[in-house]
């Protein structure tokens, strides 16, 4: 096992660094001069030489590469082109206010994709294992964003039951109460499509478990048929499982942007569509390398937790 | 039984609807771009609008119609490239093995450390708004996708006799390539393209939703989408309709993918 931890750590850190490096390039791919961009139009050709000594942009691209990496390890991913602050303090709230969402979405989808999944499993061909089906392909077929718009319209504009933007009421005290409030339509939308994936993926490894041997035999020796489903079944099913979850958590942080965008939420993904229309790359930079190093961490943790799940992974 | 109808269902869905894009030419319809200033925003059913006008007079029916070409044809060229692009990648990847394979995966495996919408955004801040871009973006994080299914494919091919037959028979490796393992490969190929094709016309839209596609006046359902958000307190219909192409497009897309895939898998056999 700890050869197994030592090599998830050694790889993680491998693709960490492989990802600031896919960060870094993307950034040098935008057309212009950075100079340019950052002291804007009239500048004079004295400050521009100026400001690229300053931040090393006329320096061979592995160095600047080296030059940038080592403030990013330091903390320091630059200063906001249109806010004039450090990058950091201001993505790091946002993508706060992401995991929020994330988090509501998860709790939404996970738990009850994967009951749908036992449920319509154990009763296959039953009225809810075809309902369930259904409902399935038609999440994963809807657009996240039309989905959020029609909640805003049924239960925001229409029935004026749920506020339908941002993640506070403007008068509000900011309590959990009103951020509870704010955060039932948004974290809806998005765990519309990992619910339906987390619950065919249960349905389909359950059913493969529940032909087994080794089930058959478990009901032979006179096992309740709970024990079956959650101690020899289930329990079966939880590395595929946890892979998908892991995935979806990826897909609930990044995926996020289309419902920051649609209720207003005041998330990292929305933070990073703004940057890009007003062209302010650190901003962007900054946003997209902490999402894609949360994102490394996460599969790590999948990794990790594989040993709780997974007797074989300890012992290897 | 329920399997094929939906199959039938999801067929007849994406014939209507290319059909409707191919004939947006010659149907009766008015200039997507033509504005009617004492027209906005009309309901569904109005004289002169079926489906409504949006914040611009606009004939909703027009837009939605011509929006399918430039929709449809966006999601159809991104999972061409990247089925082209990943196919090659995969393939070249799985036949060669070794170094090769080694050094292409470690780069498939870098480029899906990333969720892919955030790839897709990112390729786009860097390369720019617009169209064109938006969809190279697309194929470009799709590219993994093929690759990595079309290696499976060609890994499981590359032992077979016939392969090694047509080695001993001095057969070069393009030969080989191009006229023994290329055919195999087809069935998984399109099994994985039906399932990946709704998913670029999502992403696509997706990404003129927030600005970062088409760009005005380019009726994309995804813009078209964007437009109506504003207006949703006054007029429902303006995001609720392009909203509902992307959806039926997307189902019967997905309805065909999932009946290919049960009749292609030699596992559901």
């Amino acid at each position: 096992m700890r050869r197994y931890l030592v090599e998830r750590f050694v790889s993680a850190a491998f693709v960490l660094v492989g990802v600031s490096f896919i960060v870094f390039v993307l950034s040098r791919l935008v057309p212009g001069d950075p100079a340019q961009v950052m002291l804007g139009p009239l500048a004079t050709p004295g400050e521009l030489a100026a400001l690229r000594e300053q931040f090393g942009l006329d320096r061979p691209i592995p160095v600047q590469y080296g030059r940038w990496l080592s403030h990013v390890a330091q903390g320091d991913l630059g200063r906001s082109i249109m806010l004039h602050r450090a990058v950091l303090p201001e993505i790091w709230e946002r993508f706060c206010a992401t995991a929020i969402l994330a988090a509501g979405g998860m709790l939404l989808a996970f738990p009850l994709g994967v009951l749908v999944g036992i449920v319509a499993a154990i009763r296959p061909g039953s009225g809810l294992d075809r309902l369930s089906r259904l409902v399935a392909t038609l999440s994963i077929s809807m657009p996240a964003f039309w989905f959020g718009l029609l909640l805003a319209i049924g239960f925001s504009v229409r029935l004026g039951w749920l506020p339908g933007t941002g993640m506070y009421s403007p008068v509000g005290q900011g309590t959990l109460g009103d951020l509870l409030e704010h955060l039932v339509l948004p974290a809806i939308t998005l765990a519309l499509v990992p619910l339906a994936v987390v619950s065919r993926l249960t349905r389909s490894n359950m059913l493969d478990a529940l032909d087994q041997d080794y089930v058959r035999t478990a009901r032979a020796k006179g096992a309740s048929e709970v024990r079956v489903i959650a101690r020899h079944a289930f329990s079966n099913t939880l590395v595929a499982l946890l892979t998908v979850i892991g995935l979806q958590v990826g897909f609930l942080l990044a995926g996020a942007v289309y419902v920051e965008v649609v209720f207003s939420w005041p998330g990292i993904g929305f933070m990073i569509v703004n940057a890009i229309l007003t062209r302010d790359y650190p901003l962007v930079q900054g946003s997209v390398l902490l999402i894609a190093t949360s994102y490394v961490a996460i599969n790590l943790a999948t990794d990790l937790l594989y040993t709780c799940v997974d007797p074989r992974v300890r012992y290897t | 039984m329920l399997g094929s109808q939906s199959v039938l269902i999801g067929a007849l869905i994406v014939s209507v609807i290319v059909a409707v894009a191919l004939l947006a030419p010659v149907l009766p319809l008015g200039d997507p771009n033509r504005t009617h200033p004492g027209r906005r925003l009309t309901p569904p059913l109005s004289p002169g609008f079926l489906v409504g006008s949006d914040h611009l007079g606009r004939d909703l029916l027009s837009r939605l119609v011509w929006g399918t070409r430039i929709s449809l044809s966006v999601g159809v060229l991104a999972t061409l490239l990247a089925m082209t692009a990943g196919t090659t990648v995969g393939l070249l990847a799985a036949y060669f093995g070794g170094l090769v394979d080694q050094v292409t995966m470690r780069a498939i495996d870098l480029v899906m450390a990333f969720p892919y919408i955030l790839l897709a955004i990112a390729l786009v801040a860097a390369l720019g708004p617009g169209l064109f871009n938006a969809m190279l973006a697309v194929a470009v994080v799709n590219v993994s996708f093929y690759a990595r299914g079309i290696r499976g494919a060609v890994l499981t091919l590359r032992g077979q006799d016939f392969v090694e037959a047509a080695r001993a028979a001095g057969a070069t490796d393009g030969r080989i390539l191009r006229q023994h393992l290329l055919p195999g490969i087809v069935a998984p190929l399109l099994v994985f393209a039906s399932m990946n094709l709704g998913m670029m016309l999502v992403e696509t839209a997706g990404l003129s939703f927030i600005g970062l596609g088409a760009q005005p006046p380019t009726a994309d359902w995804g813009t078209m989408l964007a437009d109506g958000r504003q207006f949703i307190t006054v007029a429902t219909h303006v995001a609720a309709v392009p909203g509902l192409a992307i959806f039926l497009l997307v189902l019967g897309l997905n309805l065909v993918g999932d009946g290919l895939r049960d009749a292609l898998d030699p596992r559901r056999r």
